[in-house]
């Protein structure tokens, strides 16, 4: 007998509150349709997630939902419920499963989880991880974060203190139960199995970067649900520019915190005066005067919802006029069932389109020292990859939205498509005037393909661990053909951007055996369907060299006298590299993204040190603002990086 | 030693080299006495910091102290307290022979939070306290699980140090005040002040608004009050009370992180959902589910790069992890404190420069100083006409981020640029209360007191005239003429144990 192809699971739409609002109530609930997954087991264990629901403040365990149980099967699981911790559970892994679904379409692979790292006998260890954790109710605070360390997602209750028309004191609020939380949640986790260096702040940007990616994927979840889309449509008689949930996240926990509205809106917000909602306009201007990792993120995740609203009413204009005999202006009313189903099919495509746009431009991406300028660019160059030919304007709507609100990227001369777009390795080599005859070229293929043996017979069916092990002795041949390797490899590490030779790299660089070490990081296998239907393999690699920053620049100098050898203890890691897209069947360097500068870049130095040591600004609590810690602090410092900046603290 | 000297027109304001924490002398003239009228504002130190503030310090609280007694013949005309903060009133009380036991005080004002028939100041004395004795568990399950050496507890044990106060550096979980905060010695300091003053009837709590206040003998100046702001929203900026008041123990109370935290044995916890789904940690522990999952042993497998990461790997248990929530509430709990700082503004009546005390003020009282005018005559003033007049201004909290507020003239909000403007520029002064060396070395994370953004701005601001506990003599800019930085040190005496700074009454 077939599998079936889905499971269908009950899930609140947002949250709880929806059901307390007669206006809202119709659309309270939906149904996830999840992929099927034969050997799910109770928990839910399946092979991306393990619930597992302790209660440790409370001292217990709750019993693990069946979602085998043939009762369950019948009727798409548990009925949504706040008082029922196994509905929890339920919603929890639907919610979750969804966005990594939403993850795999975009990036054409299978999700992988930052790899547990620890030191054995003296060494560095990768140990894979199959499973994201989730622990439903494991804190009574007014918080969920992803933990790195744990490789889970922790998410807290509190009891509601407030009273008001949104508001019952003592009720208690399970930030599990919005859809947006966990849908948040899980993209941070999904991100980090990408970039485990995007937590690390070398710019105001990256905190930034990961709240406001973890926004977007969540706010773009929100079209899946086509019950709710059609009731947003029909209120805003199709003008999704207006006030509308889809826009919104975390309306109960907003609430709940006396915010009186959602916690997040990508269009507008409510203005304390009139206690009116107003829509947010573009402003050029706001990145230069935000430096609250949030604040910060809400700018990208409007730029971005921004792009999708120019694309939606480019996309529906000819419905439009249709439906108005060309005038353009509705009648007063409702608008017509058929026209709001039309709109919110055309909404939908759109919302997805965008979705993945900005989720396959993770793997164009550098591996550290990210930007929302950067991000542009990265978005652009997936974007050409996919369709090639961009006739509805797509990538122009990006482009606009994002000059709009001022994000662009530095270092380049024009925001036009061809100047965003990330270089080919062709591009690269003219550019160091590196011109390789023909047969050069087919030596270098050669080379390659001997080194790429193997890579192209993996696929989306594959056991991810059996993956993640044939992937493993890739990092070794790839840091041997860029140290080590021929004329080529040598020329290849000069484009992307590496420093090979020990008399061009300063005194504090890493070296090994007295060359400066290259750290292959991570090599991921991607199989993308493009939007004419062809399918295309890459193979994506993340290259990083690192040198030891002080806080103290003279220090830093007398480090780097020439022939030093000796260093004191340093404050923080300077890291540099690239990510490159090798398409292993052509041998072909298909794109090369480099960050802002070599390791041996001493500006990008001096503005990293600058930016850990508070130039910039400061955000946080009245004592520790603004530094970041020296790694010579004694003693453990707990490495939460989410569970702070997810505190519901402002002040 | 002599005594204190208030100018003919004007003001002296000392400011005490005690450590990192408030202590400031202020001196007026009196219509009919030759001895000036002093007011005390604040008299605390975080320990440890004393032995840093300069390379030889060698005094201790008790010379300072000391020094007061003699600067004001043992007679404080006015007694200030800004808030129950540790490093603004340990140097008062202490079990035997207390700092202040034989100092007259004549008068005391404290800000309305601290006024014992206040119905909101009650609830939130009683909110502080029930918050206060959950974190003093939590902190001590948390130290059980990471010992007491572990960055977290020492800066839990910080914060819990500066709300119940005391010179010894390393909390005592045992001592009488982390069982009863009632009992705190920050208390007992309060409670030393308003007792002396109350026998001459002298105790005042002020509301934001109130003012101009008159001082009996001294026409020169009338004081303003500011903060700290009514809303009690600005005040804690969580767990705002309805009109239910703060949940007792019952209910959803039971579900709180401070209830589970104060159940030190667990038997009576909450539990937030019925019991059919329930399984207690100890019989779950035992099914095969939880052991396989969650797990129970700790032994690491060893390293092998066929296996993977086993399912109850005692790693990505989550035992201890809800208590670090006590570390955002222990901060939440500190701003509360310092955002009940009562906030002043003293105006000279000739001149109208101002000195604004802020206390340890931070955004949630600062944003409120601007909903306050007072009718003066046919007059009003405004708290922004009141600011912009600013001369001298004691900056809140060491000089730490979120406790002077960044802006512009046009914002609706008291910040910086609000103050010292027209004609007050060319004299505006700062004084930041820190011990920088202190703060960065001897807390972990360190302490940036005061934040470098915000001296520099302050140092631009002043033009160099900015005085900081640890810093011997205000360097000059190198744009400020001679004959000006003159006109500036002219006014200041310099001494290893103060600042004297003289502010004349005249325009």
């Amino acid at each position: 007998m077939n599998n079936p192809v889905s499971r269908r699971l009950k899930i609140f739409t947002f949250d709880p509150s929806l059901g307390m609002k007669i206006e809202t109530n119709a659309i309270n609930q939906v149904v996830a349709h999840i992929s099927w997954e034969k050997d799910l087991k109770e928990g839910p264990i399946g092979e991306y997630l393990e619930v597992i629901d302790y209660d440790p403040a409370s001292g217990c365990f709750y019993k693990p939902v069946d979602l085998n149980n043939p009762e369950l099967l019948g009727t798409d699981g548990l009925d949504p419920s706040e008082s029922n911790p196994q509905f929890h559970q339920q919603m929890v892994y639907a919610v979750a499963m969804t966005t990594i679904q939403h993850f795999e379409a975009a990036l054409g692979r299978r999700a992988f989880w930052a790899d547990h790292k620890f030191i054995y006998r003296g060494k560095y260890r990768n140990q894979f991880v199959r499973r994201l954790r989730i622990y439903p109710h494991a804190l009574r605070d007014r918080n969920a974060y992803y933990s790195p360390s744990l490789k889970a997602l922790l998410f807290g209750y509190f009891p509601v203190t407030i009273i008001d028309e949104h508001n019952t004191p003592g009720t208690i609020v399970h930030t599990c139960l919005s859809h947006d939380i966990v849908a948040h949640e899980v993209t941070h986790a999904l991100l980090d199995g990408v970039h485990p260096r995007f937590n690390e702040p070398t710019n105001l940007d990256v905190h930034a970067f990961h709240e406001a990616f973890a926004d977007i994927v969540a706010l773009f979840q929100h079209f899946s649900y086509q019950i709710v889309l059609e009731n947003e449509i029909k209120k805003t008689r199709g003008n999704l520019d207006t006030e509308n949930l889809l826009s919104q996240l975390a309306q109960q926990f907003g609430q709940a915190t006396g915010r009186g509205n959602a916690l997040r809106d990508a269009l507008g917000y409510k203005d304390d005066e009139t206690q009116q909602w107003t829509p947010r306009e573009p402003n050029p201007h706001a990145l230069s005067e935000e430096i609250e990792p949030h604040a910060r993120g809400a700018i990208l995740v409007a730029a971005v919802f921004k792009a999708f609203l120019l694309i939606y009413r480019d996309e529906t204009a000819d419905l439009f006029r249709i439906a108005t005999n060309g005038t353009g202006v509705l009648p007063e009313g409702d608008i017509h069932p058929d026209l709001t189903r039309r709109l919110a099919y055309e909404a939908a495509k759109c919302a997805t389109r965008v979705l993945r746009m900005c989720i396959r431009a993770i793997d164009y991406c550098p591996p550290v020292d990210i930007t929302f300028g950067t991000f542009l660019r990265a978005i652009i160059t997936a974007d050409i990859e996919y369709a090639p030919e961009d006739s509805r304007g797509y990538r122009i709507a990006v482009i606009q939205s994002f000059r709009a609100w001022g994000i662009f990227p530095s270092g380049i001369t024009s925001m036009g498509i061809d100047a965003l777009v990330w270089p080919t390795g062709d591009d690269a080599l003219a550019e160091l005037n590196i011109n390789p005859g023909k047969d050069d070229i087919k030596g270098m293929k050669t080379y390659m393909k001997n080194l790429l043996v193997g890579a192209k017979e993996w696929n989306l069916e594959n056991d991810r661990y059996e993956v993640w092990k044939a992937l493993d002795p890739f990092k070794e041949s790839i840091w041997h053909w860029l140290r080590d390797g021929d004329f080529y490899g040598y020329a290849y590490s000069k484009i992307f951007g590496l420093v090979i030779d020990n008399d061009e790299a300063p005194p504090t660089v890493f070296r090994k055996e007295n060359r400066p070490t290259v750290e292959v990081h991570s090599v991921r296998p991607t199989i993308r369907k493009t939007l004419q239907g062809e399918y295309r393999t890459d193979l994506v690699v993340e290259i990083t060299q690192r040198r030891r920053g002080y806080f103290d620049k003279t220090i830093q100098e007398e480090m780097d006298k020439p022939q030093n050898t000796t260093f004191k203890p340093y404050d923080f890691t300077f890291r540099a590299g690239c990510t490159i897209l090798i398409d292993p069947s052509s041998q072909v360097i298909r794109r090369v993204i480099t960050t802002r500068g070599t390791i041996a870049d001493e500006d990008q130095l001096i503005r990293v040190r600058n930016y850990l040591n508070g130039v910039s600004g400061a955000t946080g609590n009245a004592f520790d603002a603004g530094l970041a810690t020296s790694r010579t602090m004694k003693g453990r410092q707990r490495d939460e990086p989410f569970a702070l900046l997810h505190n519901d603290q402002n002040y | 030693m002599p005594l204190l000297k208030a100018p003919g027109n004007g003001v002296t304001i000392r400011m005490y080299r005690q450590g990192h924490g408030d202590c400031f002398l202020l001196a007026f003239p009196q219509n009919d006495s030759d001895q000036a009228y002093y007011v005390l504002i604040d008299c605390g130190y975080k320990p440890g910091s004393q032995n840093m503030v300069t390379k030889r310090s060698k005094k201790s609280i008790g010379d300072f102290v000391q020094h007061i007694i003699d600067s004001t013949n043992n007679t404080i005309d006015l007694m200030i307290i800004t808030h129950e903060h540790q490093d603004h009133v340990n140097g008062i009380w202490k079990k035997n022979n207390p700092y202040f036991g034989k100092i007259n005080i004549k008068k005391a004002w404290f800000a309305w939070t601290e006024d014992p028939k206040d119905p909101l100041a009650k609830k939130f004395r009683k909110k502080h306290k029930d918050q206060l004795l959950g974190l003093v568990s939590a902190r001590n399950s948390l130290a059980l699980a990471l010992g007491t050496k572990d960055p977290v507890i020492n800066r839990l044990d910080n914060f819990l140090n500066l709300e119940l106060g005391g010179e010894e550096e390393a909390f005592n979980p045992l001592s009488a005040a982390a069982k009863d905060p009632t009992k705190s010695i920050n208390k007992q300091a309060i409670k030393l002040i308003r007792d002396k003053a109350d026998g001459n009837d002298g105790v005042e709590y002020l509301n934001p608004g109130d003012g101009p206040l008159s001082i009996e003998g001294v026409e020169g100046v009338k004081t303003y009050v500011l903060g700290p702001p009514r809303r009690e929203s600005l005040l804690v900026d969580e767990d705002p009370i309805g009109k239910e008041g703060f949940p007792s123990h019952r209910g959803s109370s039971g579900l709180t992180f401070l209830a589970a935290a104060s159940d030190s044995n667990g038997s009576t916890a909450k539990i937030p959902f019925a019991n059919k789904f329930v399984i207690p940690k100890s019989k779950a522990l035992r099914t095969k589910f939880f052991k396989d999952n969650y797990g129970t042993d700790n032994t690491e497998k060893l390293y092998d790069n066929e296996i993977e990461i086993a399912s109850n790997a005692h790693w990505r248990r989550i035992d201890n992890e809800w208590l670090f929530s006590a570390e955002t509430l222990a901060l939440k709990l500190n701003r509360g404190i310092n955002n009940t700082s009562l906030v002043l503004a003293f105006e000279l009546q000739k001149s109208k420069k101002v000195l604004l005390f802020a206390g340890d003020a931070q955004r949630g009282n600062w944003i409120s100083w601007h909903k306050n005018d007072w009718e003066v005559g046919d007059k009003t003033i405004s708290a922004k006409d009141l600011i912009s007049r600013t001369v001298l201004y004691k900056v809140g909290h060491h000089g730490s981020h979120n406790a002077t507020l960044n802006g512009t003239v046009d914002s609706d909000y008291a910040n910086l640029s609000w103050m010292g403007q027209g004609k007050y520029a060319n004299e505006f002064t700062a004084m930041i209360t820190a011990v920088n060396s202190w703060a960065m070395q001897k807390n972990n994370p360190p302490w940036r007191h005061p934040l470098p953004s915000i001296r520099e701005a302050l140092e631009s601001k002043t033009q160099g005239r900015l005085f900081q506990t640890d810093m011997d003599i205000p360097a000059k800019p190198d744009d400020v003429s001679n004959s000006e930085w003159e006109k500036f040190t002219s006014n200041c005496t310099f001494d290893k144990m103060f600042f004297d700074f003289q502010i004349l009454d005249e325009c």
